[in-house]
């Protein structure tokens, strides 16, 4: 698919922004100044008009004073000459009026008349003489010169005004131009840089997609193995349960039984040799006390291997009770105090479970026995909902931390391990914080 | 998936054809910047050009000026130049037991025309004719003195004679200083002085020359005769127009021959001093009872013995009219 192109439009924007502020730059630069100088020489021309009027009202008074009676019939001359000689030449007009604001220059109208009269600014002062106002002394000051300037200064600036906005707005579009000439074949660049990457993109996703797809067989066969091994392992620990059993069933009930009996026969024959010979008889109850004794050595041999093969005892009284025993029996002979906490509740559990179970007790139990050097001893078996909890926690001198690495456990510790992880489960062995070691094993109840 | 967008950004500004920002709100605010300042601008302008508007403009015609106080007594008042004799005449007058009439001082022939129309005198001194628009105002001129238009120098000038051209090379600037090397010094009376416009009469350039000089603002320009006389008395080297007819004896003046011919009555008389200006009474109408007996006075024997002691040629009713004419 052909990426649409991208428009870079920076310069009609910024066109947008730069338009009012050239136009309000124009505005500034071409109205200000001119304004300015308009109204600062009309102030100027007024200050005048008002210097030039109190001027010539002054000569007035002196006109005034010196002649009451006559002063405006001989004024005309003096107005004329202050006209003429005394006044700037920006004054248009000077006029003199008496108290009835009758002008005192009879030929006022014609040259009023002559004059421009838009463009002239008139300012008046009084002719004070006794505190009573004889006359008032007009003064026309021209404006047409200054407004002459203003609009040629107005023409100026407005011409400097349109350079300066156009230079305000011609550079930087400019500038903008060019970079939006360099962004547009960036940006064509980049689009064309999008396509390849989109392409790339699909390629890969449907590679990955395979190799996904392939992952997940794989797994999902791992897991089918995996599962099928836990199986056959589990099956396995149950065959060789079962076998062990079995060994131990028959050796409990043949050889036992035999041995029993051939125990049971020696004594007889040893309590008839008694009633016999003495001095031969002698002899044979000694054999025959010493088969016996081999006997007994031979059928507690027979009993060891028995429960070494296979706790037969849970089948026979159960898993709590077998524990119980174990307990027990680990109190009498080791001279440990042993604490028992048993919920297994009635649940019937799996043989390889139950047996694993008993195992690690067993094998947690001796190896107090034999390392901790404890004086107490608990042990709490648990059945919750999914797992199966067993701990064992002594106050011994706790395990070397080698001891409890797995790869350097002993050989018990190593075959615990595997029966637990075999049922999916985890055992663990940790010190305590005030001394002793804790062995704590999960298996899950539902075996995968 | 890399998507392709056809508007973007870079940074804040939109590069793409919808970019979100508008422009409106700023070009909002400079168009009301633009107003403002032309708003401004404006107010300034016609703010600056205001100012107090005279009460005469638009106005037709010369209102009349109020009128002074009356006194009880012939009022007269015009150019500098009557009054001499006529002050020399009206003390004479009032010897003969006539009421003594008041006598102003210069207001010039124009203010003393002014005055009599606005009813301030009685009488109006002129040595100027009279306008038609004055004789429409029903003014009556009765001419009763000719004077000499006297070339006054300051008493130390050496040279005694000027001809038309040599008024002329004087009056327009081209000769700066007299024989004996001192600079000319040329003062000149104000525009419409009788004295120049009677010079004028005969030295026709004498009127431009005298424009000209006005405009460049060339030479001192006084106003009345009593200040020419001041001034050229007071001036080394001082040169101007006198129409008084007669000098001061106390002051360093003296006057110059024109064209070999001194203002004298005689050459007033025969008509060979061409420089000269009749003074005359202006009346309102005809001369009321206390005019006519002053004019009755002028007019007399005693009367024109005055006038030639003063340097005037006497004149009568006739030579008047004609010279208005």
């Amino acid at each position: 698919m052909t990426p649409p192109l991208v428009q870079v439009r920076l310069r009609d924007y910024l066109a947008a922004q730069l338009r009012p502020l050239a136009i309000v730059l124009a505005a500034v630069v071409a109205v200000t100044a001119p304004t300015a100088f308009y109204v600062l020489g009309m102030r100027a021309l007024t200050v005048q008009a008002q210097v030039a009027s109190r001027q010539v009202g002054d000569v007035i008074r002196s006109d005034v004073e010196r002649r009451p009676a006559m002063w405006k019939y001989d004024a005309v001359k003096l107005i004329e000459h202050i006209r003429t000689y005394e006044l700037q030449e920006s004054i248009a007009r000077v006029e003199v009026v008496d108290d009835r604001d009758v002008p005192i220059d009879p030929h006022h109208a014609t040259a009023l008349a002559e004059l421009d009269q838009e463009h002239l600014l008139w300012q008046v002062s009084e002719v004070l003489v006794n505190n009573t106002v004889v006359a008032h002394v007009w003064v026309a000051m021209s404006t047409l010169e200054l407004r002459r300037q203003a609009w040629a200064l107005l023409a100026g600036f407005g011409g400097l005004a349109v350079v300066l906005a156009g230079l305000v707005f011609w550079l930087p579009m400019r500038a903008v131009g060019r970079a939006q000439h360099e962004i547009g074949a960036l940006l064509a660049r980049l689009e064309a840089s999008k396509a390849e990457l989109a392409a790339l993109n699909a390629g890969l996703e449907r590679l990955v997609a395979a190799r996904s797809s392939a992952l997940t067989t794989a797994l999902l066969e791992l897991q089918e193995k995996e599962h099928r091994l836990r199986e056959l392992s589990l099956r396995a620990v149950e065959v060789q349960e079962q076998q062990q059993r079995s060994i131990a069933r028959d050796l409990h009930d043949s050889a036992g039984q035999t041995l029993t009996a051939i125990r049971i026969n020696l004594q007889l024959v040893g309590n008839l040799l008694e009633q016999a010979r003495p001095d031969r008889l002698e002899r044979c109850v000694e054999l025959a006390i010493r088969t016996t004794a081999l006997v007994d050595e031979t059928v507690e041999e027979i009993r060891r291997a028995v429960r070494s093969l296979g706790p037969s005892v849970i089948e026979d009284v159960g898993l709590t009770r077998a524990l119980e025993r174990l307990c027990e029996d680990v109190e009498q002979q080791g001279g440990l105090l042993v604490e028992t906490q048993l919920a297994l509740g009635d649940r019937t559990l799996p043989p390889a479970l139950e047996t694993t179970c008993y195992r690690v007790v067993q094998e947690g139990l001796t190896n107090v026995i034999r390392h901790a050097r404890a004086g107490q001893v608990s042990v709490k078996v648990t059945v919750n909902t999914d797992v199966l909890e067993v701990e064992v926690v002594d106050d011994g001198i706790g395990l070397p931390a080698a001891a409890r690495a797995a790869s350097n456990a002993g050989h018990g510790l190593v075959g615990m391990r595997e029966r637990v992880e075999l049922l999916g489960g985890r055992l663990d062995i940790a010190p305590e914080s005030d001394g002793g070691t804790r062995l704590t094993a999960v298996i899950p109840l539902r075996q995968t | 998936m890399i998507r392709a967008h056809r508007s973007t950004t870079i940074g804040e500004v939109p590069i793409g054809p919808d970019h979100p920002r508008s422009t409106a709100p700023w070009a909002t605010v400079a168009g009301l910047t633009v107003l403002t300042v032309l708003g401004l601008a404006l107010w300034l302008l016609v703010g600056s050009a205001r100012g107090p508007q005279p009460p005469f403009l638009g106005e037709a015609g010369v209102a009349p000026i109020r009128r002074p106080a009356r006194v009880d007594a012939l009022v007269l008042a015009g150019s500098g130049s009557n009054l001499p004799v006529t002050r020399a005449l009206t003390a004479a007058h009032a010897a003969t037991g006539a009421a003594p009439p008041v006598v102003h001082a210069s207001v010039g022939s124009g203010g003393g025309l002014r005055a009599l129309i606005d009813g301030a005198v009685d009488i109006a001194l002129v040595s100027r004719a009279l306008s038609p628009a004055d004789r429409g105002a029903g003014m009556v001129a009765v001419p009763y003195a000719r004077a000499p238009v006297m070339l006054a120098v300051h008493s130390s000038v050496p040279e005694r004679d000027l001809d038309r051209e040599g008024l002329l090379a004087i009056f327009d600037g081209r000769r700066t200083a007299w024989a004996d090397g001192t600079p000319i010094v040329v003062l000149q009376r104000e525009r419409g002085d009788s004295s120049h416009a009677a010079v004028a009469r005969v030295v026709a350039a004498l009127a431009d020359v005298d424009e000209t000089a006005y405009i460049a603002r060339r030479w001192r320009v006084i106003y009345d005769d009593v200040g020419m006389q001041d001034a050229i008395a007071s001036t080394e080297g001082s040169i101007g127009l006198l129409g008084s007819g007669s000098l001061p004896d106390d002051l360093p003046i003296r006057t110059l021959t024109f064209e070999g011919v001194a203002p004298t009555v005689a050459a007033l008389t025969d008509g060979s001093y061409p420089l000269y200006k009749d003074l005359a009474f202006v009346t309102l109408g005809e001369p009321d009872a206390r005019a006519t007996e002053l004019l009755r006075f002028v007019f007399s024997a005693p009367g024109r013995e005055i006038i030639e002691a003063h340097g005037c040629l006497p004149l009568g009713h006739r030579g008047a009219e004609a010279e208005d004419r």
